[in-house]
């Protein structure tokens, strides 16, 4: 433990030294910062900066063209010339060194070497706006996030054009200096949610932030559990809509998705796909959804508790063909199981590795070939093979890629709990999945709502997805300021036969 | 301290891993059906019936096999019977069990309560009683030999929701049985010429068996058990110069108990209606005359009465109550004694059958 | 004197149905009908619907007990009896109280040692409760409430289930009605009452409750809600059985799940004893967050610790309560306790209390 309480020792710019000393040191340094001398026709400056953070094009447009052009003598002339907002005269070494690397120039007189002007001229490598890959959806907007903050921030603030909708950023990690921002609208959203966030992104003190979903992981309430404590997103619909239901958005740069805190267990089988069909269909779909998950957790134990205890309870039609498909294989059920099981996730595992046209080949191959060749080695049976395939093909329904993961682990102890008792050994691993989804929180809020605490009137946009005219209060879980979705003359009103 | 936690659950649960045996479905041998005969002495000998697959080679090439023994309890049979068997022997997916006739004759309460009484064999158990041999009955050379065990639950089955016997499992046997108002009944088997056949209803008094049914008697209890929508049979007709028969499907029959009178001794009228429809009969008819329909209607109606009648009056020799004459009392009087029900009340008894029957449909030709 | 819970561990009014109901429907429903019939026959369910009338003025007089006292029932006995005599008395409900919670759970152990698994040592089962107790009371009452809720809907569909035997139902067993003499019924409503034991836990959840008060009709609306069940489950059960049949039967209502059939299984005990496991659950770990809640109360000590002490006692004492006489001693015992409890004392305590308030007025 002694060694995560440490008090951590990073080089910081040394305040002590002199600026024109200390910037020549680190030009020496590291190879891409570079010193380079101009001449102007009214004088020398010395520019420094970091070759591949910097616009050079813009540079020579906006600065180094009008110091040709017009006469200078100090920093205010400069700073005059180059009209800009971004443009800082400074002394500090600290300031100087945030910024180097974060794509300003530094530009130095000869004539007071201690005093620098600063102007960011950031280049603008970013991926275009792509269709999102894992929440893809056959209706809706095609967009998804990129990694670069700005554009995300507007890829949300263009879907919310109110002045209520805010943006806080906050910068956290001692090494990677992430710029991580906060979005809310500010008259829907719980105060005490936004400042739970803002408090405990604010409060991490890990060095290296990853990106969003590392962060999530790092500012959630449990840390033990198996279960996502917040829905992280590719879409900018699905966040902005999170942002209209009064919850908390947040996001780093450089990460292409963003977290919607705080998240319920049902949220997490929700795919904005759900409003964009109509709702029979939408929920016709979810009920799919909710039912191929509990399938595929329950299917593979099923399977293996009733061949392993509870052979009195196969109706007598498909004993024979339990049997038959049985008799040849050597293990128990639940080896035969786990080989099974095991084969699909090295599938998975590898066909997630590889590039998608390889990845298709090897499901293709590995799902047939390999299943067949097993099942005709007497190594499982094809009833196993079926139901393993199918509790495979289930666990993808989940919209967000975390709960699918998550859903391809729990049952392993659910197999185990089959294998060592039964049904009773399922029970057991159920409740206790229920009491630990009962005990989650996420920020603060119970994860496991609207069953417990019981929000009833939240039903209606969770096992199945009802009409929009019926669907006018924002969830419970988001603690929303004002809950109403319609205006409240609107609610409820049914007119009249021919009027 | 929460890792640790953690670790000592998973140690604990693999701890606990291996303190049950497991019976996996291949590796035991399921009875599908126990049979029960008399032996020398007191003693019983079983024969159970059980499928094997064979290992190795094929899939699906099902065999039956069977093993006797002479033991006292069913339980005690399957360990003796564990000792000759290549697997061991589990009750789980016991489908039938056939009593011998001398057995049934003897009483069969204490083995059906030792089934009951096994948490492992369901209630859905079919019991039967054997004319002659259980154990000879069903052992066939060639054949439905293989599948003995699902062909005759299936043989009951069908017959039970197509045909002509009533509803009968292990549950409803003990019902009739326990019940202070009503006798049981099983259906009867019996081997001819390398084949099983149902031939009828065994009755039983308590828990022996004092008499039995043929198949069209059953055809008419099963309808005043609890009326059914289920069953044919074959009515003779006369006719000039000799009989026409025709065979009537019963669609749907509704019989209702009433007990007009309780002094000085109760009086039961039996209301049976009854829709059905002729299959086939032997050409005399033309079913197109409403005067014709109305003669079979009428002549069915009284075969049917006197046949219902003939049964009550054989079930009162007897002393038994397989229509549940008892219960009906019973739910109609305050002071209900059981003894003095059976003994001088039952006997004494009138009953009136009064049968409406109404032809709707006569086949898909003129 | 009396304790604040704080708002964030306080539950909704709404949640008085799910632990009441919760809590009066467990191990019990597996075989209550053999006990009650073997006292008042066919007329058992009349016996049931006096015993729920009973009950319900029960709830009403703990109501008014908690209302007045403004406590639960630990400081009521402080106020009312003075320290010692106080305390000793909620010790003894304590003490109940765990009793109570492994009774059930050695009941729940043995049906599946009896239906399902002859060989299973009672101590697996035990230490493996023992980490689940553990587990949810450590989450508080929020997190045993939440197990009552989820113990009252995912098992709500076996109820519709336990309609199926009615397709070989004959109510011509029930009539006619009122044959049993007033006094069996009576004697058979005494025996009901074991049924609907549980709501006496309410003497220590009360302060978790928002709006006590008002939670009163929730808590009423949860019990009738059981006597429901229990009263449309008999009269499946004795449409079912035969009387003779029924009185053998020692847990009917896992006989009636036998019959119970569908085209992918059979023999739905097995699957029934199961999910009973979801009912079983929440009814044992309340009365462990109870008893250890007393605990708290009682002695200086963290609840946490309580609890360990409880599961610790747990695993040591259930694996000792060996065949199916000595459960079936605890089970009586425990029973006749808990009548002479909620009959007798808890009035008692009510009109102490009624008391008290008129000296104290007078002074």
């Amino acid at each position: 433990m002694n060694l995560f309480r440490r008090k951590r020792q990073y080089r910081a710019a040394p305040s002590s030294k002199r600026v024109s000393a200390w910037l020549r040191e680190i030009s020496e340094n590291s190879k891409d910062v570079s010193a380079e001398l101009v001449e102007t026709p009214f004088g020398v400056l010395t520019l420094y900066y970091v070759d591949d953070l910097i616009n050079t094009e813009r540079l020579n447009m906006d600065a180094l063209r009008p110091l040709k052009k017009n006469p200078w003598t100090s920093y205010s002339d400069i700073e005059r010339i180059i009209y800009s907002d971004t443009i800082k005269r400074t002394t500090d070494i600290q300031e100087i060194n945030e910024r180097l690397f974060t794509g300003s120039v530094v530009c130095q007189l000869p004539s007071a070497p201690d005093e620098v002007l600063m102007l960011e001229v950031p280049t603008n490598v970013q991926r275009d706006i792509s269709i999102p890959e894992t929440e893809f959806s056959v209706v809706g907007p095609r967009e998804a996030f990129v990694e670069k903050l700005e554009t995300n921030v507007f890829l949300i603030r263009k879907r919310l054009p109110i002045e209520d909708f805010r943006v806080k950023n906050i910068t956290i990690g001692e090494l990677s200096k992430t710029k991580t921002s906060v979005f809310y609208i500010d008259s829907i959203a719980d105060k005490a949610n936004v400042n739970t966030v803002i408090q405990r992104i604010k409060d991490v003190e890990y060095d290296e932030i990853l990106g969003s979903n590392a962060l999530s992981q790092m500012i959630q309430d449990h840390s033990f559990t198996i279960f996502p404590a917040f829905v992280n997103t590719e879409r900018p619909d699905r966040a902005a809509a999170a942002l209209a239901e009064g919850k908390v958005v947040f996001m780093c740069d450089g990460s292409p998705e963003a977290i919607i805190a705080p998240s319920t267990l049902v949220e997490f089988f929700t795919s904005l796909e759900d409003y964009y069909l109509p709702w029979h269909i939408a929920s016709f779909v979810r009920l799919l959804r909710l039912i191929s998950v509990t399938f595929s957790i329950i299917a593979t134990p099923v399977y293996v508790a009733v061949l392993t205890f509870h052979y009195e309870m196969i109706p007598k039609d498909l004993l024979s063909t339990l049997i038959a498909s049985r008799s040849n294989i050597p293990f128990p059920p639940l080896i035969e199981a786990i080989f099974l099981e095991f084969t699909i996730e090295l599938l998975r595992e590898a066909g997630a590795r590889l590039p998608t046209k390889v990845g298709q080949t090897i499901g293709i191959v590995g799902g047939i070939v390999i299943g067949q060749a097993s099942v005709e080695a007497g190594l499982t049976s094809n009833v196993l093979l079926i139901v393993v395939a199918l509790a495979a093909l289930a666990s993808f329904t989940s919209p967000v890629y975390q709960m699918g993961n998550t859903i391809r682990i729990i049952r392993f102890p659910f197999m185990i709990g089959a294998a060592l008792m039964g049904g009773i050994g399922i029970a057991i691993s159920f409740v206790f999945v229920v009491t630990h989804l009962i005990r989650l929180e996420s920020l603060g809020r119970p994860y496991f709502a609207p069953f417990f605490p019981l929000r009833i009137s939240d039903w209606r946009d969770t096992f199945v997805r009802l009409p929009f005219n019926v669907l006018y209060k924002r969830p419970h879980q988001s603690r929303a300021a004002y809950r109403q979705k319609l205006p409240a003359e609107k609610i409820g009103k049914k007119k009249d036969i021919d009027e | 301290m929460k890792r640790s936690r953690a670790v000592l659950a998973i140690c604990t649960f693999f701890f606990l891993a291996g303190c049950l045996q497991s019976q996996v479905i291949d590796d035991i041998s399921l009875i599908q059906t126990v049979s029960f005969d008399k032996a020398e002495g007191n003693k019983l000998r079983y024969t159970v019936f059980y499928p094997f697959f064979v290992e190795q080679g094929k899939e699906s090439e099902i065999g039956m096999e069977h093993r006797s023994i002479i033991s006292e309890t069913p339980e005690e049979a399957r360990s003796l019977l564990n000792t000759r068997s290549q697997k061991p022997l589990r009750y789980g997916q016991l489908r039938v069990v056939l009593f011998g006739r001398e057995v049934a004759e003897e009483g069969v309460e204490q083995y059906v309560k030792s089934f009951y009484r096994n948490p492992r064999i369901g209630n859905r158990v079919f019991l039967s009683a054997a004319e002659g041999s259980a154990g000879k009955a069903l052992r066939f050379k060639e054949g439905v030999k293989e599948r003995i065990g699902m062909y005759f639950s299936d043989l009951i089955e069908h017959n039970m929701d197509f045909e002509n016997i009533p509803e009968t499992n292990m549950h409803l046997f003990l019902f009739d049985l326990y019940s202070d108002g009503k006798d049981a009944f099983l259906p009867l088997v019996k081997r001819e010429d390398n084949e099983l056949k149902l031939i009828g209803l065994g009755l039983f008094d308590f828990d022996k068996m004092v008499g039995t049914l043929d198949m069209d008697q059953s055809f008419i209890f099963k309808l005043l058990l609890r009326g059914s929508d289920k069953g044919t049979s074959q009515f003779a007709i006369p006719k000039e110069g000799g009989r026409g028969y025709v065979v009537i499907q019963n669609i749907f029959t509704d019989v209702s108990y009433d007990l007009i009178t309780k002094d000085p001794v109760p009086e039961f009228n039996i209301h049976l209606k009854m829709k059905g429809e002729i299959t086939d009969h032997t050409g005399e008819f033309n079913l197109e005359k409403e005067k014709d329909i109305k003669k079979i209607e009428t002549v069915v109606q009284d075969q049917i009465k006197t046949v219902s009648k003939n049964m009550i009056q054989q079930f009162k020799e007897k002393e038994i109550d397989p229509l549940g004459f008892g219960e009906k009392y019973r739910s109609r009087t305050r002071n209900w004694k059981q003894k003095e029900w059976k003994e001088t009340i039952y006997p004494e008894m009138k009953v009136n059958v009064d049968v409406n029957l109404e032809i709707l449909q006569s086949g898909a030709i003129e | 004197m009396s304790v604040k819970v704080k708002e964030q561990f306080q539950v909704s009014p709404v949640m008085a149905f799910f632990l009441i109901h919760a809590m009066q429907v467990g191990i019990g429903v597996l075989g209550y009908q053999q006990v009650i019939a073997k006292v008042s026959g066919y007329d058992s369910w009349i016996s049931i619907l006096l015993a729920g009338i009973m009950v319900s003025i029960l709830i009403s007089i703990i109501y008014y007990l908690l209302n007045h006292g403004r406590d639960d029932v630990i400081g009521i006995h402080k106020a009312l009896f003075g320290r010692w005599a106080g305390d000793t008395l909620s010790f003894l409900f304590i003490i109940y109280l765990f009793i109570l919670g492994i009774v059930v759970l050695r009941t729940y152990i043995e049906i599946v040692q009896v239906w399902v698994f002859e060989d299973l040592p009672t101590w697996v089962l035990t230490i493996l409760a023992a980490y689940f107790l553990y587990y949810a009371v450590s989450g508080g009452f929020r997190a045993v409430t939440g197990l009552c809720v989820a113990g009252v809907f995912i098992p709500s569909v076996i109820f519709f289930i336990l309609l199926m035997p009615l397709e070989y139902g004959k109510f011509l067993n029930l009539l006619p009605l009122f044959k049993t003499s007033f006094d069996k019924l009576m004697l058979g409503a005494r025996e009901s009452t074991l049924s609907f034991l549980g709501f006496e836990l309410l003497l220590l959840f009360y302060p978790f409750l928002k709006e006590q008060r008002s939670s009163q009709k929730w808590a009423q609306i949860g019990h009738w809600t059981s006597v429901f069940v229990y009263v449309v489950l008999m009269i499946v059960t004795l449409a079912f059985f035969s009387e003779p049949q029924l009185k053998m039967t020692i847990w009917p209502t896992l006989t009636l799940f036998k019959i119970i059939e569908f085209p992918f299984v059979e023999r739905f005990e097995y699957l029934g004893i199961s999910i009973w496991m979801v009912i079983v659950a929440p009814n044992i770990a309340m009365t462990f967050w109870a008893a250890s809640r007393g605990m708290k109360r009682l002695f200086p000590m963290k609840q946490r610790s309580a609890v360990i002490i409880l599961t610790i006692l747990t695993v040591v004492v259930t694996p000792l309560i060996e065949d199916r006489e000595n459960i079936d001693t605890f089970n009586d015992i425990i029973s006749k306790i808990g009548f002479w409890t909620v009959l007798v004392y808890i009035p008692f305590l009510c009109l102490c209390q009624f008391l008290a308030e008129k000296i104290r007025k007078k002074e």
